[in-house]
Parts: C-alpha cells; structure tokens; sequence
C-alpha cells in the first residue's frame, strides 16, 4: 500500500476551491490510503493563510487538517538527521531547503511525495500531483 | 489458492513482543471469540488500520466543508511567504 506524502501546497489546495488540484486534494486527504506530512505544514499552511490570504479562520482549518493527519499517526517531525538530508536534496537538486524537507520526509519513511509544485517538485519527477495520486492503479 | 489455514493470501511469519498480561488478554479474547490468537490480531489489525483512517477522512471532510476562494495560488503564496533571510 502506497502511503502518500503531502506537502503543504496539498493542504492549501484543499483550502482554496479556487485551486485547480482542490477536488483531488480533498480526494486524497479524506481518502483510504495512509496519508503523512512534515511538522514543519503547520507553519506553512498557517503563515500562507494569515499572510497571504489574511483569513485567520482558513488558519484554523488547516491547523485542524495538519492535526487530523497528525492524530492518524502521520506527522513527520524534523530532526538533525531529516535536515541534513534535506541540505543535501537541496545542494543537488537545486531547491529550496524548505522544499527538500518534504522530499526528505517523504523518503524517510518510504512514502511518494505529493505536490502541486510543478516547477520544482513534479517537472523533476519528485512528486506527484494530487490528480495523479488518485489516479486508479 | 487456498493453503491450509483457508486464505487465499501469502502470508509472512512475524515474531512481536507483548507484555505476558497483554498477551493473556489477548489469548483470552481469542477463546471467546472461537478464533486463534493470530486471526485475532489479523482482526485487531484490519480495524485499527481502517478506523484511524476514516477518522482523518472524517475530519478532513468537517474542517474543509467551508473551503475559502483564495485565487489559486498556493504554491506561488507558499515560496513568496517563506522567509529568506
């Protein structure tokens, strides 16, 4: 059974039904299949929402949906080990050490990593789109 | 096919550790029920796996049923909003 990593842009995409990937975020996080993310989406997903959206409210659901996630046994937490290897990813790849950190995650307990970042994450096969996540087979 | 135990599944050997009073509970529970102690923790299995499940699947569907119009930008809001340094 795959068990599916998502990054924070998963979790806004759920949040905003103006999000092209919203119906497959919702698809996959309310889903039967095991679903993980990295301790460091609260802040994200809390930061983009008061932010850049300035909806404190939308920063309660999200905090609700990390902590659903959470309360199913799936939160990553970052340590030294997950760090380092995300500095690495990071060096190699060209991305952010924020971005790496996912893709850190994801590998740390064998999961595919989820995203809606096509630039950095999905053109470079390091994750897959929601849509593609809840695709059959 | 069918092996001898009835499943029509491979199925793996595994050793776990218990407290000798969780076992006793567990053994227990099996006799009750007419069943073995590893059709038991089969049982146990299936459901703590799929009712952890639905009950993320429960929230999620809560929390989000006021989903926001926010324009569709989370990624590019998400890398704007982190901090450089």
């Amino acid at each position: 059974m795959t068990v599916w990593f998502v990054d924070a842009s998963v979790l806004l995409a759920r949040e905003d039904a103006d999000d092209d990937q919203h119906e497959d975020a919702l698809q996959l996080l309310a889903g039967d299949a095991p679903v993980a993310t990295l301790d460091l989406a609260f802040y994200e997903v809390g930061n983009v929402a008061v932010r850049a959206w300035r909806d404190v409210q939308a920063a309660g659901r999200l905090r609700g949906l990390v902590d659903a996630i959470a309360a199913d046994g799936g939160l990553v937490r970052v340590d030294e080990a997950l760090v380092a290897h995300a500095v690495t990813i990071a060096a190699t790849e060209g991305l952010s050490v924020y971005d790496a950190g996912y893709v850190a995650g994801a590998a740390s307990i064998g999961a595919r990593l989820v995203s809606c970042d096509l630039r950095d994450l999905v053109s470079r096969n390091l994750a897959l789109t929601p849509r593609q996540a809840c695709e059959p087979g | 096919m069918v092996s001898s135990t009835g499943y029509t599944h491979s199925m793996a050997k595994v050793m776990v550790s218990l407290p000798d009073d969780l076992l006793g509970s567990l053994d227990a529970e099996a006799a009750r029920r007419h069943t073995t102690r590893s059709g038991l923790l089969r049982d146990y299995a299936h459901e703590g796996l799929r009712h952890r499940g639905q009950e993320r699947a429960r929230r999620v569907q809560l929390l989000m049923s006021e989903a926001g119009h926010h324009g569709g930008k989370g990624v590019d809001d998400l890398k704007r909003h982190r901090p450089t340094g």
